[in-house]
């Protein structure tokens, strides 16, 4: 059977839980759930590290970076814990974002130790689907996506962006979230998400996000380098680029908690 | 035969051909109409080389900008802090996010209040979206609404019976179709709220309105002054030269100079806005100035010569005046290029060419129609022969009195001058019969300020926006700025920051305070830059590479100069207290606030340019240096007079009045140049200078003072225009046309019986 893991880090991708379930007269709904579920499933997967970096860009062609390593491990079957760790801008450096994350359609936790002044405070649940370190990535996009926090609609298959087949599927949050719905590009082949359209309240194309340049670690694992997010309606973009991703290096779950925080990491 | 005969024989020999030819120009100009454009752009009156523009772009560039909507809510009496107002306040927020390209939304129940709750910071809004509104969220709304800085008086109202939510848009690419769409959206918006919320009153502002109100009183001033300047043209035809041929080919004349500076303006795509519309009304009243002209002269002729010779002396005699005319009064109108403010250039520009092709129209189809006329003689003009003796007469005998009473008057203007104050605004650009002006007169009374001053602060070398030294100089200069007269609000990341640092320590307001590290500043920001919602962020006051913020003041201010003072103040205040620390003032109100400054003093580069360049072809025309000199007395005092009953009466001006000086002054020569060309002549075959005034009198008087009137009537039609640069514009010039007639009529005179002594 396989497990539920973290599809990776923070990254835009989705979740999901269930087993695929039996393709009997499927339904566009069930078909889009099973799709939306197949992604990100991994064998054995326990913990992992990565470097981010953002290269944020305005509508006037001015650019800005931010970088930061991040690590996660799963805690659980539908749990899983993760630190970033801001590198950049120096004047955030040590900064560190920790998420526990919860499955069952719970809230996730989070906490934000600022180094200059000792100190760790939660951070309340509104700001996820707020701008990220003033990116055009929302947390919510980056985090991992519950599968239960959404309905489903499968809407076609066609061309990936990029080339290759693609299964494109519609989901609806159930919850609070920024967006009304996002539209799913998933290759067929290996259930990874290729793009991601945000669509707004009012129903409006507000921003795509072009995930590219996968590559398989250690035979298992596939995880993208770039990640494009283009904000359709101020003309900004960011361009998250990972590297260096290591696997099972041994992270403890008890390394990502608050008092591990307040010792620094 | 002279030049002038020879001219008006060609003309008069291929009449129709060359009617023919300018009717095709004419026409093939007025394809062009089909092109006009109107703008919307509510930064079009700046221009683009000054520093005023340049930190508006700047601020643009390093900060998120959008359009703003400010809706103002007034529920019922007493309703104020009711459950049913919170929550009808809560859904038309949530309304406001549904206008189409919403960027964000703010108003008191998005409002995110943060506040320490044992370990933890919560930052939420006042009313969330999607829980009850209990009597515990009630009343801390209640108290919040009440007391933040942030929200009285600005998006609560100082004396809490109104609400304000703030909707930014970015309509970016597809403009006009995106706006179209959104006040759409907007109106249906309001219709439906008055349905659900009866009792509630709603009124909306914003600078997409103001730029579409200008579009639309561009329109309206084309729509009904300019068929009306015209009907009041002809109406003074039909009083003044009766003849209803000549009427009738004016008619045309004034239409084809009309029509071809429409046109022109369309083919050179210069998008009319509410300063420029109606400039073709202009050359309306302008070419049907020199149509006068001709028509009193075919008149006189036709007292002793048949129609025929009545039309060659008349075009004959009037080819060299209304040449030079047309020309001074071209080059008064290409002298508004040294304005500063693009649509002041344009208009200088489409009247001095549709000045040419008036002129081209005149000595044609004017022809053409009086050609064709029966009439016979003028004894039933209303202006008589007998009339003009008498007037004649007047300025002789009290030459002394005219002129102790003009040099009298030019002392005073003086006094006058110096009370002129510059007042610009888009708002008060616009007059209580536009929609867009009442209501933010409503919002600017009930709920806020809606002029800003903005100061965009630099990190200091090397260094980033959390430098505990500079935001310390912010924050001391964010709190002195609150405190001046007009402020309402000030928007400074200092607040924040401070904010953040007493939250983080359990809300003790000992902490209250800038950080002591640029790291633990930075730090608190980030903190909660993560905490806020979605369409929320940091870009409005800090640039993403974090090495601008800036300082927004907001300002309810009822005249320009308090935003320029303020602004002027806030840099000396600067320079005295916070050297290392200093910025410029900016921003749309800032830049009206002294568009008219930076108008008035390019304009006198080009009036000095337009008075040698006009005095030279008076001189060579009159072809004495003497004549030409004494010329600019009349000529300059009815401008000067003229600013200062303007300054004793309605003491503001605005950018309409910094060209009035140059533009009258080549409208105004014109008068001048007729009577000075016929004294001139009667002088130079042997009159002494009494019977030379006598005769200039009978032979351009009713002339002159027809035009004058009509110029006068055309120009205070301009002036009751719902749009302030054209009543200022339009009535001052009226003002001025009819001190120049005066001028010319006394004071020219009694110059002329002083200084004129020559015995020839």
């Amino acid at each position: 059977m396989p497990r539920r893991s973290l599809s990776h880090l923070l990254a835009a991708l989705v979740l999901l839980t269930l087993l695929p379930g039996p393709a009997l007269a499927e339904t566009a709904q069930e078909k889009g759930r099973r799709l939306a579920a197949q992604v990100g499933v991994e064998p054995g997967f326990r913990d992992q590290s990565v470097s981010g970096e953002m290269i944020l860009t305005t509508a006037s062609g001015q650019t800005s970076t931010r970088r930061f390593k991040a690590r996660s491990v799963e805690t659980g079957p539908e749990e899983a814990r993760s630190v970033l760790i801001f590198d950049w801008p120096g004047d955030i450096r040590g900064t560190a974002l920790l998420t526990h994350s919860h499955g069952g359609g719970r809230d996730d936790d989070q906490w934000l130790y600022l180094p200059a002044v000792s100190k760790v405070r939660r951070i309340s649940s509104s700001g996820r689907s707020g701008a990220f370190v003033g990116s055009e990535f929302a947390y919510e996009d980056m985090v991992d996506q519950d599968v239960e926090k959404y309905t489903y609609a499968f809407v076609s298959t066609g061309a990936c962006p990029g080339g290759g087949r693609c299964d494109i599927v519609d989901r609806f949050p159930t919850g609070r979230s920024a967006y009304s719905a996002q539209r799913l590009w998933i290759d067929a082949g290996r259930h990874l998400i290729r793009q991601v359209q945000y669509f707004d309240r009012r129903q409006a194309h507000v921003k795509t996000m072009v995930v590219s340049g996968y590559r398989q670690y250690q035979g298992r694992y596939w995880r993208a380098s770039q990640m494009v997010m283009t904000n359709h309606l101020t003309g900004k973009g960011t361009t998250l680029t990972w590297t260096d991703f290591r696997f099972n290096q041994g992270l403890k779950p008890a390394d990502l908690t608050v008092n591990a925080l307040r010792r620094g990491l | 035969m002279s030049t002038s005969d020879r001219i008006a024989e060609f003309i008069l020999r291929h009449l129709v051909k060359l009617t023919l030819l300018v009717l095709a120009l004419v026409l093939g100009l007025g394809v062009g109409v089909s092109r006009l454009s109107f703008s919307a752009d509510n930064t079009s009156f700046f221009g683009k080389d000054n520093q005023e523009s340049r930190d508006l772009a700047e601020l643009s560039q390093h900060y998120a900008s959008a359009s703003g909507f400010l809706i103002m809510i007034v529920p019922p009496e007493g309703e104020m802090f009711a459950r049913p107002t919170l929550e009808a306040l809560r859904d038309m927020t949530s309304d406001a996010w549904m206008a189409p390209y919403a960027l964000r939304v703010d108003s008191p129940a998005n409002f995110p209040h943060s506040r320490a709750e044992g370990d933890d910071i919560l930052v939420e809004p006042l009313l969330d979206e999607w829980a009850e509104i209990t009597p515990e969220v009630a009343t801390r709304f209640r108290e919040v609404a009440s007391t933040s800085p942030e929200l009285r008086n600005r998006l609560v109202a100082e004396d809490l019976t109104a609400y304000g939510i703030m909707l930014n848009v970015v309509l970016g690419g597809d403009f006009e179709a995106r706006r179209a769409e959104l006040l759409a959206y907007l109106d249906e918006m309001r219709a439906d709220w008055a349905e659900r919320y009866p009792g509630f009153e709603v009124h909306v502002t914003g600078d997409v309105i103001g730029g579409l109100t200008l579009a639309q009183a561009a329109r309206d001033d084309i729509m009904t002054l300019v068929p009306v300047a015209f009907v009041l043209v002809l109406g003074l035809f039909l009083y003044f030269l009766r003849s209803p041929m000549a009427v009738m080919a004016s008619a045309v004349v004034v239409l084809s100079g009309t029509l071809a500076t429409f046109g022109f303006a369309g083919f050179l795509g210069i998008e009319l806005t509410a300063g420029t519309a109606i400039s073709p009304m202009a050359v309306m009243v302008l070419t049907a100035a020199s149509c006068i002209h001709i028509i009193l002269s075919w008149i006189r002729e036709l007292d002793h010569l048949d129609g025929p010779g009545a039309v060659r002396h008349a075009l004959a005699g009037n080819l060299a005046p209304v040449l030079v005319t047309t020309l001074t009064t071209a080059i008064g109108f290409l002298g508004l290029n040294f304005a500063e403010a693009p649509p002041l250039q344009d208009m200088g520009n489409i009247v001095g060419f549709g000045l040419l092709i008036g002129m081209l129209a005149t000595f044609t189809i004017l022809p053409l129609g009086l050609r064709m006329s029966r009439a016979r003689g003028g004894d039933s003009l209303p202006l008589t022969v007998g009339m003009m003796r008498r007037l004649a007469e007047l300025a002789i005998r009290y030459r002394r009195g005219w002129l102790a009473g003009f040099a009298a008057l030019v002392v005073l203007s003086i006094f006058g001058i110096f009370r002129i104050g510059y007042d610009d605004s888009l708002v008060r650009y616009f007059d209580q019969r536009y929609e867009f002006r009442r209501e933010s007169d409503e919002i600017r009374a009930h709920l806020t300020g809606l002029s800003n001053l903005q100061f965009s602060f630099t990190a200091p070398e090397g260094g980033s926006v959390f430098e505990p030294d500079f935001l310390r100089d912010i924050d001391r200069f964010t709190a002195w700025i609150e405190a001046q007269d007009n402020v309402v609000g000030v928007t400074s990341m200092t607040q924040i920051v401070k904010r953040m640092n007493m939250s983080m320590n359990g809300d003790d307001p000992a902490f209250a305070r800038i950080a002591d590290s640029r790291e633990a500043n930075a730090q608190l920001m980030m903190f909660y830059e993560l905490s806020l919602p979605v369409g929320l962020d940091l870009n409005t006051m800090i640039d993403v590479d974090r090495l601008h913020t800036r300082v927004v003041v907001l300002l309810r201010s009822d005249h320009s100069h308090q935003i320029r003072d303020l602004g002027d103040r806030a840099q000396a205040w600067m320079a005295a207290n916070t050297p290392a620390t200093t910025a410029r003032p900016a921003g749309i109100s800032y830049g009206f606030s002294t568009v008219s400054e930076r108008n008035n003093s390019q304009m006198l580069a080009g009036l000095l340019v337009v008075l040698v360049l006009v005095s030279m072809i008076m001189m060579a025309t009159l072809r004495s240096l003497k004549m030409g000199l004494i010329s600019l007395a009349p000529n300059l005092m009815p401008a000067i007079i003229a600013f200062g009953i303007w300054g004793m009466t309605f003491r503001d001006v605005n950018l309409g009045s910094t060209v009035v000086t140059t533009m009258t002054f080549g409208i105004v020569v014109d008068d001048t140049v007729h009577f000075l060309m016929h004294y001139l002549d009667g002088r130079r075959r042997g009159l002494a200078p009494r019977p030379a005034l006598h005769d200039t009198f009978r032979v351009v008087g009713s002339a002159i003072i027809v035009t004058s009137i009509c110029l006068a009537v055309g120009f205070l039609t301009m002036a009751t225009s719902g749009f302030a640069i054209n009543q200022h514009l339009g009535a001052l010039t009226a003002i001025v046309i009819v001190f120049a007639l005066l001028a010319d009529l006394m004071f020219l005179p009694a110059l002329l019986l002083t200084l004129d002594r020559t015995k020839d």
